[in-house]
């Protein structure tokens, strides 16, 4: 690796260094025909280019003294000109010069004040195209445009642009601010990783237990759908993005197809996501500040809990004081009654989580130097007590120019505090039973014991689980990540750029987790382990991730003919690795220190340590004829540590075709349409999400056993260590193939004010990396054998619609709607032909309103009371067919608007709370409403039947937004270039769904954000 | 702009895009430096880095020895230390008369001692030898694939040693999979017994008979026995040059690769063989049979095992263990009963004066009289500790003795018979009462029972001569059909095609 890195250093010291020789002797020509001239007249001619491509720039306003003209093919000519010393140098979209006048030609090169964040470019992460000539299916969001809908997560507000993203929680982890979403682009293309584990020891040999949060090859694993997520040039986790402040965006690029994704190969497969955090701008200081006042409520509408006098009802119903529990029923009902016990235990977790963000950025320079140092601390509250994420960043941006090289240098400092709440999960409250008191009704302190309760003889306690919060109970999970990511580039002509970057990141990660030795959770240990009890977890695990690339872009333009094309080459190595140990037998409650524990839990502490190497060779190449007919050519040759060592290298390619039916001479008189194109492509990519050294047979060596026979008693000395297999290589393994097909439609009319987008697409991956179950007789019993196996089929119809009702450029009124949405099927096309995500259940005929029993039917059609598992069917799928979103927002004088949906349709769920909470429910403890209406008298447990799926159609407000801005005279009277504040509400309400409760470890949560805003 | 410089631009345009073309293709050449790939996994050995040394195949080698302990993943009770010596074999021999009640690993050794192959713990054990003994193989042929190519790798006689030893391992393992797992050979020679692999990959192997399955063994014992005549075969229990050449009585060494033939050949009917094979040995004078009872309480050096007997044990630190878990142990633990104790030592041709009867039971530390062949006292010298025995002399012996009985010579039968009796305290059996073949055999049987109890060979005797397994051990549960033959585990049946 340090000699490939080397060697791209090496490579562009060559260029440079022949580079600047070419660029004195052009100097050197100029300067000789400015004497020309100046021995001629006393004419000035400016010519201006754009300082990136060195194009000639139009229609740029030169003034010198009284005389305005605009270029015209990049040159303006000046005669009679006086004595005034300077010229005046503007054009929209780029920075004004003032430069002092020269005799004769003088040449002048104007810096783009902004890139765009329209989608008028598209930014692949590895070139940029013009969108009007880009064949691909991408759509980019700019950073204003997110922090519209959501200012604290980029995901959700991504998911709102591009209806092919899902984000989708898990309803276990529901709001908690330390859990990310599961994402994917069009549907699932590989297996979640627990579905392909084959056995448990996999777990520790391929990936680790607990990688770092920045490991983005172990979290893709764990999460395998996910898109690769490119921030800056370099690949980042999810977690990583999330956890950057997302004031910093400048826009994200989300490319979906194969002509926008085949130069990733083997990463592309997912789909890839570009972010772009925001340039320094150029001036003096610019200072920005966005303060942020953070408000996360829970939202409990879905849970539904009896109170003490239904409980106590319920109960006596159930028949439970029959036997052993009957010399309770008096003391409960005494406490219910006439104490009127009756504790709202799903409220005993919860607060109102008040948070604060800040974000503060400096920067300045000017057309030789830029520089920005920003930074942001954003504490990110959650609705349980104790649950937090901290982070803290600090970025520090320098960037520099000589003649056409130019650099930056961005270096960045992440850090986050995740904590848990000590109050453990949220449903352990929904448990606990309204008529015990948390509080010792004597001295009003917590009380660990709620209820002592003989059965059978027995002495069980039960616990109060906020006694825990009272004792040191620690779950926290810190991070500090560095990173530095630098560009060099080089426009060797207006035709040729050269353009190398390196990143280098490094993350340190620690988890702490302990339970206090009288923590509930030791409640039953008995006195002789009485040193048992206390458990501390700590793992420390990093991350480290190195990436060189080197590219040359190239465009041209012969009369109607144009060409872009870019090759280039990038190499990562990721390292990756962690130790956890766990120590029981503490003594000391109120202290939190592994040093207080008496010896390992386990045996010995657990390693993992993983290296990957990656590189990718590519090429992508757009020939354009008369700006109408676009053919696009990418090709991708990967290689990978992981793959078989037979074939380690793997070919991609993307072919994508586009008409810009506008361009047509029979469009053109047409007005109203201003933009018509077609476009197609099709192409491989590659997935390089599964485990590692899958190809490589490796051994272990016996810890704790030695063959020793002749030992101590001989007095010889040796070694009697064995080893012995752990693996076996599957030489010949292949990434998995995503094969993409999309058929595109990108139309604007009426002025620009309604754009429509349509995308048909179709995905289908081969060769997935499944475990082969083989015969006890080839050995593998320790291990297994993966092979290439099995694949996954996605397809369906994305669309998306934003149209301006209204613009007016008095009274800044604008409003706008956007409608968008996307059908998708996924299905495992071997072996079975149903989607992953399909649930299955016996179909329920209902019950028996005689008897009271669930009738089934059977796969052979008859009836039966007896629920059987080869029964199963189809009863539904998890993923919605259709989902996306719609909104609208509107803007009026210095006022600013916007409502937010989501919604989805097809969905099925299978009701867990009906299943676990009220039908197979344990009356011992509380239960929802519903298990009022229960017959108690059934005793048969529900097993999945139809019955309990039930349709998750749901709409839900994912953003209310309102805003204010100053106007301007009256920021510039505090010297402020602009002042905006900001109030959003995320999450506001939900409509529709199946009726169960959401966010068992922890509720969803409403988000109130407030926020202020300002420009120096 | 005249045609000139037009052409010419043209043409500096081609030349630019040719070194973009150029430039391109440097980086492709480039990238296929597939060495940067290979990495190097930190925290475990991959192959290559093992096998880098000598060292490394006799790790892997090494590997294999404890392997025969308990593999990963193989039996809960392990392999020869345990199922397929004093565990489940000795109880199916009826070794413990109160086997069929012991509640010891949830009834599993109950469950055995009933033949209840059906039984989930039972069942779920032998899929455990299936599948232990098969991953012991695989590590031998991935062992014995990388060894050729190595050779220059060894010093002094290892190359000969590692080779030799995995190829008579190999043979060893399959060897006992056939006998377990195939047909009594009087019965079903011909019948599909199991897979006899030389290969580590994920091809399904194809069963074999279990006659294939022996004549593979012994080609590959004959292959051992040829590289293994090439080392030095006398530090058998002594120290040597390193440890891996030392105290090679616990390796599958050249003598043991020699007694294995024999048995194999035995199994087989090959007597002509067999003999020649427990000849050579008994006439190497290298185990030395005892003249007194070395067992005996009396003696300090207290050795159970007649370990200069043994032509290979198996080294085990867990012999203790086992001993504390089966044994040595108050209420539960496994014995055999006086009457049937003094059926075998003492009936018949018997006697009290057996060492065997004398000193292979003992009352353990609670109190109860129990087997206790295989305790081994931590005051013991190191060399009487942590052994299983796998293979002793007297077997020759009695494969020599009954190779000559069938050869008709009773008289040559009965004084390879009769030097084991003799040296266990019993008195000459003459021709005047083993007056036939029938006799004798029945006598070399009787000798069986006595000399392997703990230790697994009896069952597998009754079984090549396809005994009533109830009439032959006295046992008082009903032997279901098929006892003799351990079931192919489910996984096998249903992924092996």
């Amino acid at each position: 690796m340090n000699l490939k890195v080397f060697g791209l250093f090496t490579l562009v010291s060559i260029y440079l260094s022949h580079q600047t020789g070419f660029a004195q002797e052009q100097n050197k020509k100029s300067t000789k025909k400015v004497v020309d001239v100046t021995h001629q007249d006393r004419e000035i001619i400016v010519s201006v280019k754009d300082r990136d491509n060195f194009n000639l720039l139009d229609s740029v306003r030169v003034v010198i003294g009284i005389q305005s003209k605009h270029t015209l093919n990049g040159v303006v000519v000046f005669e009679n000109i006086g004595k005034d010393s300077v010229v005046l140098i503007n054009k929209p979209g780029y920075y004004g010069l003032v430069k002092k006048l020269s005799a004769g030609t003088m040449q002048i090169f104007l810096q783009k004040s902004n890139e765009a964040a329209d989608g008028s470019i598209v930014n692949t992460g590895l070139y940029s195209r013009p969108n009007s000539i880009f064949s691909g299916a991408a759509v980019t969001v700019s950073g204003t445009d997110l922090r519209k809908v959501n200012s604290s997560s980029f995901i959700n507000a991504l998911k709102y642009f591009v209806p092919a993203l899902s984000a989708s929680r898990s309803n276990l982890v529901g709001g908690d601010p330390n859990a990310i979403s599961d994402i994917r682009l069009r549907g699932a293309n590989n297996f979640a990783f627990g579905a392909i584990v084959a056995n448990s020891k996999t777990g520790q040999k391929g990936v680790q237990l607990a990688p770092s949060s920045a490991d983005y090859i172990a979290s893709n694993i764990f999460s395998s759908g996910s898109p690769v997520i490119i921030m800056d040039g370099v690949q980042v986790s999810l977690q990583t993005a999330t956890d950057f402040d997302i004031n910093s965006i400048h826009s994200i690029t989300v490319l979906k197809d194969a002509a926008a994704t085949a130069v990733y190969g083997l990463r592309g497969a997912n789909g890839v996501i570009v972010i772009k955090t925001i340039k320094p701008q150029r001036g003096l200081l610019n200072v920005g500040i966005i303060s942020e006042l953070q408000i996360a409520a829970a939202d409990l509408s879905s849970f539904n809990v009896l109170n003490a006098k239904e409980k106590l009802g319920i109960e006596s119903k159930a028949g439970l004081y029959a036997g052993d529990l009957a010399p309770y029923y008096a003391k409960r009902y005494d406490d219910a009654y006439n104490k009127g016990i009756n504790t709202n235990w799903l409220e005993m977790p919860l607060r109102q989580g008040i948070g604060m963000k800040h974000s503060l950025s400096l920067s300045g320079g000017n057309d030789d130097m830029v520089y920005s140092v920003t930074a942001a601390f954003n504490d990110n509250q959650g609705s349980m007590k104790g649950s937090s994420r901290k982070t803290s960043e600090l970025g520090a941006l320098f960037g520099g120019r000589i003649r056409s090289f130019s650099f930056d240098n961005r270096f960045s400092y992440l850090a986050a505090v995740a904590s848990n709440s000590p109050y453990g999960t949220f449903n352990t409250y929904t448990l606990q039973n309204p008529y015990w008191n948390p509080y010792d009704p004597e001295t009003g302190k917590t009380q660990k014991i709620l209820e002592e309760i003989t059965i059978g003889g027995k002495t069980i306690n039960l616990m109060n689980p906020v006694y825990n919060t009272t004792i040191a109970t620690k779950d926290i999970a810190d991070y500090s990540r560095v990173s530095n990511i630098t560009n060099l580039n080089l426009v060797i002509n207006e035709k040729l750029k050269l353009n190398g970057n390196v990143g280098i990141s490094k993350q340190m990660d620690e988890v702490n987790y302990f339970l206090p030795p009288s923590h509930t959770t030791f409640a039953d240990v008995t006195a002789d382990n009485l040193f048992e009890r206390g458990h501390y977890e700590y793992t420390s695990n990093s991350f480290m991730n190195m990436e060189a690339g080197l590219r040359l872009d190239y465009h041209n333009i012969f009369g109607k003919h144009e060409v872009y094309a870019t090759a280039g080459q990038n190499m990562i190595q990721t390292s990756s690795e962690s130790t956890g140990l766990i120590v029981q037998g503490f003594n000391v409650d109120r202290l939190s220190d592994i040093a207080f524990g008496a010896a390992y839990a386990t045996t010995k502490p657990i390693t993992g340590k993983i290296i990957t190497r990656y590189a990718s060779t590519f090429a992508n190449a757009v020939y354009s004829y008369a700006n109408r007919y676009q053919l696009d050519l990418s090709a991708a040759n990967d290689l990978h540590s992981a793959i078989g060592r037979n074939d380690n290298s793997v070919l991609f390619w993307g072919v994508g075709l586009s008409w810009n039916v506008k361009q047509e001479s029979f469009l053109e008189s047409i007005k109203w349409i201003n933009r018509l194109k077609l476009r197609g492509s099709l192409g491989t990519t590659g997935n390089q999400y599964f485990l590692s050294y899958l190809n490589s047979t490796t051994y272990n060596y016996y810890t704790n056993q030695q063959y020793i026979p002749a030992g101590t008693g001989s007095g010889v000395i040796g070694r009697g260590l064995g080893a012995y297999l752990t693996s076996y290589a599957n030489p010949n393994l292949k990434s998995p193939e995503t094969f993409k097909q999309n058929i595109g439609l990108d139309v604007a009319m009426l002025d620009n004010r309604l754009a429509l987008n349509i995308d048909l697409y179709q995905q289908k991956t081969s060769n997935l990396i499944l475990p082969l179950i083989s015969d006890l007789s080839s050995g593998f019993v320790d291990y297994t054998y993966y092979q290439n196996q099995g694949s996954i089929e996605n397809k369906g119809l994305e669309f998306s619609a934003l149209g301006t009702i209204y613009k007016s450029d008095k009274n800044n009124l604008n409003w706008n709607l956007r409608v968008n949405g996307r059908w998708n099927k996924d299905e495992i096309t071997y072996l079975t032909g149903y989607s992953p995500s399909a649930i299955w259940a016996v179909p329920s005929l209902g019950i028996d309103s005689q008897t009271g029993v669930e009738m089934f039917q059977k796969k052979d059609g008859s009836t039966t009371s007896v629920w059987d598992a080869n029964d199963k069917v189809l009863a539904g799928d998890l993923m919605p067919s259709l989902m996306g979103s719609f909104g609208t927002d509107a803007s009026f004088r210095q006022f600013s608007a916007g409502i937010y949906f989501n919604y989805q349709l097809g969905a099925k769920v299978y009701n867990q709370t009906l299943a676990d909470r009220v039908e197979n429910a344990d009356v011992f403890y509380n239960v929802d409403r519903r298990a009022l209406m229960q017959n108690w008298t059934n005793t048969i447990p529900t097993y999945a039947t139809t019955r309990l799926v039930q349709k998750d159609d749901r709409i839900q407000c994912s953003s209310i937004m309102l805003g204010y801005t100053l106007p301007k005279n009256l920021a510039n009277k505090i010297k402020a270039k602009n002042i905006g504040v900001r109030c959003m509400l995320n999450n506001v309400f939900e409509w529709g769904g199946a009726e169960m409760e959401r966010g068992i470890y922890y509720p969803f949560q409403r988000n109130y954000t407030f926020s202020l805003n300002a420009n120096f | 702009m005249n045609q000139k410089t037009q052409q010419k631009r043209g043409r500096i345009t081609i030349l630019k895009f040719g070194y973009f073309v150029l430039f391109s293709l440097a980086l492709i050449g480039t990238g296929g430096c597939s060495k940067m790939l290979d990495l190097p996994a930190r925290d475990k050995f991959p192959q290559d880095i093992l096998f880098k040394d000598e060292q490394g195949f006799i790790d892997a080698l090494t590997g294999i020895y404890i392997g025969m302990d308990k593999p990963n993943n193989g039996p809960t009770e392990g392999l020869y230390t345990n199922n397929l010596t004093a565990g489940m074999l000795s109880i199916m021999a009826y070794n413990y008369t109160n086997a069929s009640s012991s509640s010891a690993s949830s009834g599993l050794y109950a469950n055995a001692s009933r033949y209840n192959y059906e039984d989930s713990g039972v069942k779920k054990e032998i899929a455990g030898i299936w599948a232990g003994m098969y991953n012991n193989i695989a590590n031998l042929n991935n062992l014995l694939r990388h060894i050729d190519e190595k050779r220059g790798l060894f010093t002094r006689d290892n190359f000969y040693r590692v080779k030799g030893e995995a190829l008579a391992l190999r043979a060893l393992f399959h060897f006992d999979l056939a006998r377990l797992f195939g047909q009594p050979p009087l019965t079903g020679a011909d019948a599909p017994a199991i897979p006899y692999i030389t290969k580590f990959d994920i091809q399904t192997k194809q069963f074999v008979s279990l006659n294939m399955a022996v004549d593979s063994c012994i080609a590959d014992l004959q292959s051992a026995k040829t590289l293994l005549s090439q080392t030095d075969t006398t530090a058998l229990k002594m120290g040597s040059h390193d440890l891996f050449s030392s105290y090679t009585q616990n390796h599958m060494n050249y003598w043991a690769t020699q007694a294995l033939l024999a048995r194999a050949y035995q199994y087989k009917g090959d007597h002509t063989n067999a003999i020649k094979a427990a000849q050579a040995l008994i006439g190497s004078n290298k185990f030395p049979l005892i003249t007194t009872n070395v067992a005996s309480s009396s003696n300090t050096t207290r050795d159970r095992l007649f370990s200069q007997e043994l032509v290979f044990s198996l080294y085990s630190n867990k012999v203790t263990n086992i001993n504390n878990s089966l044994f040595n142990i108050p209420n539960t633990a496994l014995t055999l009963a006086a009457t049937n104790k003094d059926l075998i030592y003492k009936g018949s041709t018997g006697s009290a004066t057996d060492y065997r009867y004398i000193s292979w039971f003992d009352a353990n530390t609670p109190g109860v009289n129990v087997p206790s062949k295989l305790f081994q006292d931590a005051k013991l010298p190191y060399f009487l500790q942590n052994n299983i025995p796998l293979l002793r002399i007297s077997e020759m012996y009695y494969i020599a003795a009954e190779s000559a009985g069938r050869a008709g010579d009773l008289g040559a039968a009965l004084s390879y018979l009769n030097r084991v009796r003799v040296s266990r305290g019993l008195t000459d059996l003459t021709t005047t009462t083993v007056i036939d073949q029938e006799i004798l055999y029945d006598e070399i049987m009787k000798e069986y029972k006595k000399e392997f109890i703990q230790e697994g060979q009896t069952f597998l005797y009754y079984k090549r001569w396809n005994k009533d397994l109830a009439a032959v051990t006295g046992t008082t549960v009903i032997v279901p059909k098929g006892a003799y033959v351990f079931p192919i585990p489910d996984k096998e049946i249903e992924y092996n095609h």
